[in-house]
């Protein structure tokens, strides 16, 4: 369990004091194309719940009431046959109710899941920029869990105990309304025991998670700082105060051992009582009728004893009421959490009129674009530059300069605040995502490798790329090379995150993912990471080859690769500074020489 | 019974809690098995009373004192259930609460090579998760299998003295019980496993999903993702129903089995009944008495497999006790008299760390004077660091290969040795505590306000300090203010400077700090360094030039050394260094 508050975001994680029913409903309609089975399982439940009263009575009819008083076995034996099959009977109705249950629960969750997921595939990125990736991860993992629960140990085992109240209060009037009203007289004091526990019992609950949490919060520190603490010879002061919470934690244990060691024995001893009460009234009502002929008798001893057996029967579910209500709360956190999601507006989205895309013609354009991830705090100021069809433009500057904000703002990632990019006049707002996408090909900086073998790592899954063209891909790049070494070659697994590969052999995958998809437009953010020279090497011809008659921008950040490059963007603090060839700007005495001349020293000094 | 037996230890000072919890659970038990008995009773007097056998209008007295007589052995019976809880689940949280220190206080004198091993959310669980299963088998496993026993057994025996033929009856659904959960157990288990199993790999696909976000959305990924989510979900509930097969059947079955041994014996002895051998009185007492044993005998399978539990984690938990630090003090570590002077002398030292395959440190010399400033330089992973880290015994060098006033470090009192040490580490790490707590941190004996003050000042913190409403007083952290980096590295300056070392090192302790504000500190720090020797890391220049030795690292060599002119004058890397770092500083100054 995660310390709390350790991020903001955290803190919006509250227990809702109030039901929001709303939330609720807007669920609920992924389990509404199930009605028909939700109301088989209802009525199994009905069912089952009448067959296991039946089971009873006549259990207690037959060795209570029938044998004692039977003249012959006669009189006994029709009983054998549903005493016997009663059980298996309710066996089979109780299995297809849970299974169907789970059924009806598991298909829910997973269009909810579904929906979930491809909520986050076209959300915009900025949503992920302030939410950390572990609780948007538990939203579609644990979250929908919780609700699943709600449907079905809450509402379910709800409706069931409902159904079972009402029946047991249904056959005792039958048979006795008298001991009825007796038994009824009891719960009040169940309910109000068991409320006055959840008070306390939560108010512990409360104090454990706030002793746990501290506790947690001074490992997790004392874990990470053991240095620090070890170094300033302070491990007694962090003993001290790990014994603090720990104490603490102890003691609010202990009162919950307390509510709980006092709360039993007060429901069980409300129980006998009542088990008192219904002995001395059947007590009276038989004496009355003693006198009475056996047909007249209103009260047999079988039937106070089944009285007796249902009480535990009758008063669990009243008891657990209140734990039903936990579940219940948890569940509308969750599902408020889940709601936020499904009902946030996504910033990024096609336009209504969309224009059709044509192949580039003549350029792209950033025309005074500006932009700030937060406010107004700009990465970009103004920025303006053009590339032309078929021309390689490397943008360079200092870190921090603005350069890769410039890839994601292209990808329609985040959308300008003022100005616009254009691609053949055409404002990049005004295309849908999808084709604005499909001319692109990019590269991050920090290759990410999914899952999979290297096949699938290259076309990601694209049916219409195949094998062929991967292999193409593959060797222009002269990302073949190592593949071959490969056991298995293309079909060779990728694990987690790819750290079986070196940083450079992960630059030439995604140089030929981008390949595969024979973009218009290749765009490239070079990784800054060391590689070693025979890479390096292998990496500056395959992007001679990837630039060859392709419009392409690079983001680099070794300014030998652009050279050749036809046009050179120099950014800086947000600005464009400069623009033109690495001839034309080594001859200024700006920006870029200067960048050149510190690769100098910093070759040199390495 | 191994837990047990490791357990042992931290139980035999709530023995006495335990013996009298068990104490408890048997008066407890067998006065609530008394209560058959007494219903024994009022049925019989009933059944006199139905057929008329006994007068009518005496029925008050007698039966009220049947009942009275039931609820005072269930009055007795509750008694003894309040303590037997309070007493043996309390015991197991008092143990709980001395295990989790004595790991804690382990956890404390662990040396660094295991808490780099170790990631933190697994040293976290051996305390809390690890620790709540260990704790679950003092409490539960040890009051639930006592009562089942009790129970159990004085049922039997109450039973068999009632009519044995029906008692002998009641074994084949014991049995039959018993069997249907060994059955299911496994079988649920390995199912569940397989869910989890699922879960987690599509927990992992959608956290990849989210990571390489930018990756999917580029290339127009999306729809193939959701296919291959959705196949991942399907796979889920393939896993979640087989599960829920198993476990439909699973509680129907184990009900049936009970149902139906139930309807044996209540028809077997309704028969005695039927034929006179048993008085009805009997049969419902003995019935009650069956009641009674049936949930301890289903709860056992829950007993086993959370022992089975508790043992997993006591091992992980024992694997952590068990574990020998390696810096340790010899027996015959004294302080030198007068104290640390501060010299300090490393002799051809290499170094490699117990993981890596390769030297950090190879063959280093270092001679400096008590009072001298040493600067060190070189890139990431030129073993800057790891050559301070060895100083004050983080991690063990070959012995004898670093002296401090001519003494083996190995031969210093390990409090004293780091007493006698103030490092500023690369991470700055600060406490979830006040400004004034954070820099006395070294102190054991409280906070000396305009100490702190004074330390504050060294490190150019005391602006940031007034700006805030509480002063010395601001809570940092989580629940307090999150100061920036440079902020951050200056609070650990000022902690450093405090403990009034006789040796202070700066890990690059400035990188977040601009140039200005270094060069205020570092004038700062050279007045009260004046008697005591320094080492600054730094992968700037302007740092360590005014050091009085210079050593350039590179891969765990010292390629070059000597003082920041003879340095630029080498015209080697250094001095590539140097003019690289000017002609960053000549760009930045361009607006």
């Amino acid at each position: 369990m995660p310390p709390p508050g350790r991020h903001q975001y955290d803190e919006k994680e509250y227990i809702p004091e109030n039901f929001d029913l709303r939330i609720l409903k807007r669920l609920s309609h992924y389990i509404t194309p199930f009605k028909k089975l939700i109301f088989l399982a209802v009525l199994l439940s009905f069912v089952s719940m009448l067959a296991g009263l039946f089971f009873d009575m006549i259990i207690f009819h037959v060795a209570f009431k029938k044998f004692p008083e039977a003249k012959s076995f006669s009189e006994v034996a029709p009983f054998i046959l549903p005493m016997l099959l009663l059980p298996l009977f309710l066996a089979a109705i109780q299995f297809a109710m849970s299974y169907s249950i789970s059924y009806i629960g598991q298909c829910g969750m997973d269009r909810l899941r579904r929906d979930l997921f491809e909520k986050l595939q076209f959300m915009h990125v900025s949503y992920f920029d302030k939410r950390p990736l572990g609780k948007i991860l538990t939203r579609l993992t644990n979250d929908v869990e919780a609700l699943n629960s709600l449907f079905s140990d809450g509402i379910v085992s709800f409706i069931t105990d409902i159904f079972l109240l009402t029946g047991i209060i249904g056959f005792m009037f039958y048979r006795s309304a008298m001991l009825t009203w007796v038994m009824l007289c009891s719960v009040p004091f169940i309910f109000i025991a068991s409320l006055i526990f959840r008070k306390y019992a939560r108010a512990a609950y409360r104090r454990t998670r706030k002793h746990l949490g501290e506790l947690n919060g001074h490992l997790q520190e004392n874990i990470n700082g053991m240095r620090i603490v070890q170094i300033f010879n302070r491990e007694r002061w962090s003993y001290d105060g790990f014994d603090t919470h720990n104490g603490n934690l102890r003691d609010a244990h202990i009162s919950a051992v307390k509510a709980h060691a006092t709360f039993f024995p007060i429901i069980e001893l409300i129980v006998q009582l009542t088990v008192a009460a219904l002995i001395l009234c059947g007590g009276y009502i038989i004496a009355k009728e003693a006198g009475l002929l056996e047909n007249q008798k209103a009260l047999t001893i079988d039937v106070l004893l089944l009285f007796i057996h249902w009480i535990h029967k009758f008063f669990n579910p009243i008891r657990d009421l209140t734990e039903k209500y936990n579940i219940l709360q948890a569940a509308i956190a969750a599902a408020e959490r889940i709601v936020n999601i499904l009902e946030t507006k996504v910033e990024i989205t096609d336009p209504q009129q969309p224009v059709e895309v044509s192949p580039l013609q003549h350029s792209i354009t950033f025309e005074n674009v500006w932009f700030a991830y937060k406010d107004e705090d700009w990465v970009l100021k103004d920025v303006s530059f053009e590339v032309k069809k078929g021309e390689t433009a490397a943008i360079v500057g200092a870190t921090g300069a603005g350069k890769t904000t410039i890839i994601s703002l292209l990808n329609r990632f985040y959308d300008v605040q003022k100005g616009a990019i254009k691609i053949d006049g055409v404002d990049i707002r005004q295309l849908r995502i999808k084709d604005l996408r499909d001319k692109l090909a990019i590269v991050l900086q920090d290759v990410f490798v999914f899952a999979g073998d290297i096949r699938e790592n290259i076309r990601l899954w694209n049916e219409d790329i195949g094998d062929e063209q991967v292999q193409i891909a593959a060797e222009t790049v002269n990302a073949a090379r190592f593949i071959g070494k490969l056991e298995n070659g293309y079909d060779s697994e990728v694990v987690e995150s790819g750290h079986t590969f070196s940083m450079g052999q992960r630059q030439l995958l995604a140089f030929a993912r981008a390949l595969a998809y024979n973009p218009e437009l290749l765009i490239l953010d070079e990784a800054t990471s060391n590689i070693d020279t025979e890479t390096e090497l292998l990496i500056q011809r395959a992007l001679e080859r990837l630039f060859e008659g392709r419009t392409s921008i690079i983001i680099a950040h070794r300014l030998s690769t652009i050279r050749h490059a036809g046009k050179i963007i120099v950014m800086h603090h947000g600005r464009v500074r400069e623009i033109g060839t690495h001839v034309e700007l080594m001859q200024q005495d700006g920006i870029y020489r200067r960048l050149c001349e510190i690769q100098y020293h910093e070759a040199l000094a390495s | 019974m191994e837990v047990y037996k490791r357990l042992w230890p931290y139980m035999k000072r709530y023995k006495y809690w335990l013996l009298l919890g068990a104490i408890c659970s048997a008066s407890q038990n067998v006065s609530m098995l008394t209560v058959p008995q007494v219903m024994n009773e009022i049925i019989t007097y009933l059944q006199q009373l139905y057929q008329g056998d006994s007068a009518a209008d005496q029925w008050f007295p007698a039966l009220g004192g049947m009942a009275l007589k039931m609820l005072m052995f269930v009055g007795i019976a509750l008694f003894f259930m309040f303590f037997k809880r309070l007493l043996m689940i309390s015991a197991s949280r008092h143990v709980e609460y001395d295990f989790r220190n004595a790991i804690y206080e382990k956890i404390l004198r662990l040396s660094m090579p295991y808490f780099d091993r170790n990631k933190t959310g697994d040293i976290m669980a051996r305390t809390t998760n690890d620790m709540n299963a260990v704790r679950a088998v003092i409490g539960p496993g040890i009051m639930r299998p006592i009562d089942t026993v009790l129970i159990v057994s004085i049922a039997y025996f109450k039973m068999s003295g009632l009519n044995w033929k029906l008692t002998l009856l009641t074994l084949i659904p014991a049995a039959l019980m018993i069997y249907t959960m060994l059955y299911f157990r496994p079988r649920i288990f390995k199912a569940s496993r397989k869910v989890q199993d699922q879960f987690g790999d599509m927990s992992e696909m959608v956290r990849e999903n989210l990571s390489g976000m930018r990756v999917v959305r580029a290339y127009g990924r999306e729809a193939t993702e959701q296919r291959r989510f959705e196949a991942m979900s399907a796979e889920y509930i393939r896993n979640n129903m087989s599960l829920a097969w198993i476990e439909a059947s699973f509680r129907p079955a184990l009900f049936m089995v009970l149902q139906l041994s139930i309807a044996v014996i209540m028809f077997g002895g309704g028969w005695f009944v039927f034929k006179s051998v048993m008085p009805l009185g009997d049969l419902v007492e003995f019935f009650f008495l069956f009641q009674q044993m049936i949930w301890p005998l289903i709860a056992f399978g829950w007993i086993i497999s959370l022992i089975q539990r508790g043992r997993a984690s006591m091992n992980r938990m024992t694997e952590l006790l068990d574990y020998e630090s390696d810096i340790e003090e010899t027996a015959a570590a004294r302080m030198p008299e007068g104290g640390m002077q501060g010299h300090i002398q490393i002799n051809h030292l290499t170094f490699q760390y117990p993981s890596a395959t390769a030297p950090a440190l190879i063959d280093i010399d270092i001679d400096l004077s008590p009072g001298k400033t040493l600067g060190i330089i070189g890139g990431t992973g030129a073993g800057k660091s790891t050559l301070i880290q060895l100083i004050p015994r983080l991690y063990n060098a070959e012995p004898g290969r670093i002296q401090i006033d001519g003494i083996p470090i190995e031969a210093w009192p390990l409090a004293e040795l780091r007493r006698g040490i103030g490092i500023v580490t690369q991470e700055t790490f600060l406490f979830s505590d006040t400004i004034a707590s954070n820099i006395a941190f070294g102190s054991q004996n409280g906070i000396d306000r305009s100490r702190v003050k004074l330390c504050g000042e060294i490190a150019q913190l005391k602006e940031t300090i007034e700006e805030f409403n509480d002063g010395l007083d601001t809570l940092l952290g989580e629940r307090g203010v999150n100061l920036s980096g440079g902020q951050k590295q200056r609070t650990a300056i000022a902690r450093a400077v405090y403990r009034d070392p006789k040796i202070l090192i700066l890990d690059d302790a400035l990188s977040a700090v601009d140039t200005e504000t270094e060069n205020k500190i570092l004038a700062g720090l050279r007045e009260v360094m004046k008697e005591r020797t320094t080492l600054l890391i730094s992968h700037r220049i302007s740092t360590v030039m005014l050091a009085d030795e210079i050593i350039f690292l590179d891969e765990g060599r010292i390629v070059e050394r000597g003082t920041h002119e003879e340095l630029v004058k080498l015209g080697k890397r250094y001095a590539e260094l140097h003019q690289e770092q000017v002609l960053a500083s000549e760009i930045e100054s361009v607006n």
